[in-house]
């Protein structure tokens, strides 16, 4: 469980950003793999693929955290 | 959508040849305006969906996320996301640097306006260094910053809240275009690059093919030189946009960069030879050419595969076995060639040409064998390749001339403190979005090589954009109950510009109309509606733009991109640092820095090029054989000891050559070539020497080649002095103390 935002020097920061910044790194990580072993020529539509992987590393996350 | 597939459904009836016909007019029809309204319909849902979520989130000025949307939508999804995520970078930048200063300068406007021209400075002349993707970010880093500093100066206290909404909005429309742009019918970058690979593996090897014919002449020469420059300045930009894409691109970045080293200096090393042979021929002089023209005969063979060159990057494994087994034929074609030209009557000379034109060509046959490995595998899967390159291979980078970059910056800097003093006399309250105005403007055209015409487009757009944008906000808009209804009202409008700009010579119009019926109609949750204010805001961003074409023109009007001036002194700087520098990877940055001059130069051109722009031209490819030949005799001299005579002879050319590049006068240029005659002369009289092993005659013989070649190519008539020394003096200060 973490507050909803969060004070960074006296400034108040919804939390769920940090989790969004976090997915994001994850997220760069995980397609620089996936673009490695080429899991993109396997997949029909690379671009929603990627996407689609943004929004569950972010959901499940922030359901984790939350 | 629903438009082609409308199209599509009508060739049903008749008989087949009329249906064909109507499905291939629907085909192509799908295929070109089919692509331009996908864009247009993707942009708008961008757009509104941009819209949507500011006004549920109750933003400051949703306007902002809508414009940004029109800013970022790009045709392919690889170069929205890479615009996206550098005005990203830039907005933060911007930010920081404007908290920083309102928050050193609260009450002192004259030092606060100070610092922030600094700061654009700064960023502008970093920006026009570039000219690529990043330079965007760098722009925008400075125009943020006034854009968050100069309403602040009212409010200090506001500036954070200011700053904060800034990212907000931007963050928001920058992640609406991206999510649409690349989810929904995306094109992609990736597939131009592969079209700019073949392209421009293709044309060298037509190239090549076409010039051991002789079907080159010397213009075609310098067309092709310009184009495959420009060529290799697009691969890196599609590069680059195509990085941000799903796909394996950016995990091929070596081996793209591998390429378009390896097609440089097989170009180079081609044109060497080539141009060695031609100026024999000009000279009536056939001995040597008519020697190698079967050996001409089996490259060209090798080049095609049927009866063109390889296509795609599969066929070019049939090139790569071809240029195998010539490489083991070349042996016996070099003694071949030796022996016959041993029975015939030779001078001194021609057998300095022959040994020049045999390493030239063993050169040529090992660069090339070397592009065609690289190319054959590209497409090949990441986990099949054998390890890992043990050197990395550097990337072409563009740079523009500093004196330039040093000038954009200086512009917009000034354009900010006169507009500055001005507003301050006028206390006209719309100036301020005057002078934000042609900040950005001053900023944004500086990496264009025609900023008055980018930006009278873009002025033009602006001004058309007023007539609409008040029917719509004043006729339209104050009628209109909801989002829906505001997005009906604004949508036809917006709809024929974004259209507009899918067509290049309606690109800045277009851009300007949308950007500016964004900014005046300035749709928010409470809409205010007030006609002073919307027709002082219009005046006052036309009269900031018509301001920045006047900074262009008034302020260091010759300091642009692609002055011709500007990159000769360059070039000079460039050949001089081969001849003094002992830094590493000089080969690759000297390619790469010629190439893209040459690029540069290419932007400047309009129209036809003009007899000195054509010069300078012929001066490149010159310099560009001339320093391959410095390189390699710097490289051959460092083996020799310290008091070998050949050393000596050559230290001594070297430092002449140097002389001459730094400051090309007729003087200098006379003891560069007579230089080059004693060391060559030494050279031979060491050869003649009995003492050599085999391995030091071969030394010799490389180096005697590389001072053949120099001497040729100084010999050249682009790299003669013009008669008058005064008319081009091309004394350079920024190559003593060029930074690396």
């Amino acid at each position: 469980m973490i507050p909803r935002e969060v004070a960074v020097f006296g400034i108040l920061v919804p939390s769920l950003l940090f989790v969004f910044l976090l997915s994001v790194v994850i997220h760069v990580g995980v397609d620089w793999l996936c673009g490695h072993f080429g899991v993109y020529r396997r997949v029909w539509h690379p671009a929603l693929f990627r996407l689609c992987l943004l929004v569950c590393i972010f959901g499940a996350l922030a359901l984790l955290l939350y | 959508m629903n438009a082609p597939s409308a199209s599509a459904g009508t060739p049903d009836a008749g008989p087949p040849s009329p249906a064909q016909r109507a499905r291939a007019v629907a085909q192509d029809w799908i295929a070109n305006e089919g692509q331009r309204w996908i864009f247009v319909i993707k942009t708008l849902t961008a757009a509104f969906l941009a819209l949507w979520i500011a006004f549920l989130m109750g933003f400051d000025s949703p306007r902002s996320a809508m414009m940004t949307v029109f800013i970022v939508a790009l045709p392919s999804s690889g170069m929205a996301l890479e615009k996206g995520v550098y005005r990203f970078l830039g907005t933060i930048a911007g930010c920081c640097a404007a908290l920083a200063i309102v928050g050193m300068f609260p009450q002192q406007r004259a030092l606060l306006f100070l610092a922030l021209a600094l700061w654009v400075a700064l960023c502008t002349a970093g920006a026009a260094q570039m000219r690529n993707a990043r330079s965007y970010g760098f722009v925008l880093a400075g125009y943020t910053a006034c854009m968050i500093a100069l309403p602040a100066i009212a409010a200090p206290l506001q500036v954070f809240n200011l700053a904060v909404a800034r990212v907000t909005e931007i963050s928001l429309g920058i992640l609406c275009a991206a999510a649409i742009n690349d989810a929904l019918f995306p094109r992609h970058q990736t597939t131009q690059l592969v079209q700019t690979v073949r392209g421009l593996y293709l044309s060298f090897a037509q190239l090549c093919h076409d010039a051991m014919h002789g079907r080159l002449d010397d213009e075609q020469m310098e067309r092709l030189h310009l184009r495959f420059a420009t060529d290799v300045a697009a691969l890196e930009s599609n590069r680059s946009a195509a990085f941000f894409e799903a796909g394996d691109i950016r995990t091929r970045s070596q081996q793209l960069y591998a390429f378009s080293a390896a097609t440089m200096v097989a170009l180079t090393t081609f044109h060497t030879l080539h141009q060695l042979m031609q100026r024999l021929r000009q000279r009536g002089d056939f001995l040597v050419p008519d020697l190698l023209a079967p050996l001409f005969e089996a490259f060209s063979d090798a080049l095609l595969v049927t009866d063109m060159p390889a296509r795609t990057a599969v066929e070019a494994g049939v090139t790569r076995d071809k240029f195998a087994a010539l490489q083991r034929r070349l042996p016996q074609f070099v003694t071949e060639a030796r022996r016959d030209f041993g029975q015939q009557p030779h001078t001194a000379q021609q057998q300095l040409d022959l040994e020049t034109a045999l390493e030239l060509t063993q050169r040529f046959q090992q660069e090339f064998a070397h592009l065609i490995a690289v190319y054959h595998e590209l497409p090949g899967h990441l986990t099949d390749r054998p390890s890992k390159v043990a050197v990395p291979v550097l990337p072409y980078s563009a740079k523009t001339p500093p004196m330039i970059a040093v000038a954009a910056g200086l512009r917009a800097a000034l354009a900010l403190l006169i507009l500055a003093l001005a507003w301050y006399g006028l206390n006209w309250p719309s100036a301020a979005g005057a002078v934000i105005l042609t900040v950005v403007f001053c900023a944004l055209a500086s990496s264009s090589p025609n900023p008055e015409q980018m930006v009278r487009k873009t002025t033009e757009g602006f001004a058309l954009a007023v007539p609409f944008a008040f029917v719509c906000a004043f006729y339209m808009l104050n009628h209109v109950e909801g989002f829906l209804m505001l997005v009906l009202s604004m949508a036809p409008f917006l709809a024929v510009s974004i259209y507009a700009t899918t067509w290049p010579r309606m690109l800045g119009i277009g851009t300007g109309f949308n950007l500016m019926f964004a900014q005046i109609i300035s749709p928010e949750n409470m809409m205010r509606f007030n006609v002073v204010s919307f027709f002082n805001d219009s005046i006052a961003q036309i009269i900031g733009l018509v301001l920045a074409v006047l900074m262009f023109a008034l302020i260091l009007p010759s300091h642009r991109q692609g002055s011709r001036r500007h990159i000769a002194e360059a070039m000079w700087g460039e050949t001089l640092r081969l001849c003094v520098s002992d830094r590493p990877h000089l080969r690759h940055h000297f390619e790469s820095r010629m190439r893209d001059l040459l690029n540069q130069l290419n932007m400047g051109i309009r129209g036809t090029a003009g007899a000195a722009t054509r010069r300078t031209l012929n001066q490149a490819i010159t310099l560009l054989e001339l320093g391959h030949a410095v390189l390699d005799l710097r490289a051959l001299a460092a083996q020799w000891q310290e008091r070998h005579p050949a050393r000596l002879a050559v230290d001594t050319c070297i430092a002449a050559l140097a002389a001459y590049f730094r400051q090309p006068q007729p003087q200098r240029h006379a003891q560069a070539v007579a230089a080059t005659g004693t060391a060559m002369a030494t050279l031979q009289r060491l050869q003649v020497d009995t003492g050599n092993t085999l391995q030091q005659r071969a030394a010799l013989q490389r180096a005697l080649a590389d001072l053949h070649l120099i001497n040729t190519s100084l010999r050249d008539a682009s790299l003669q002095p013009p008669a008058r020394a005064s008319a081009s003096p091309h004394v350079i200060q920024g190559a003593a103390h060029d930074p690396a």
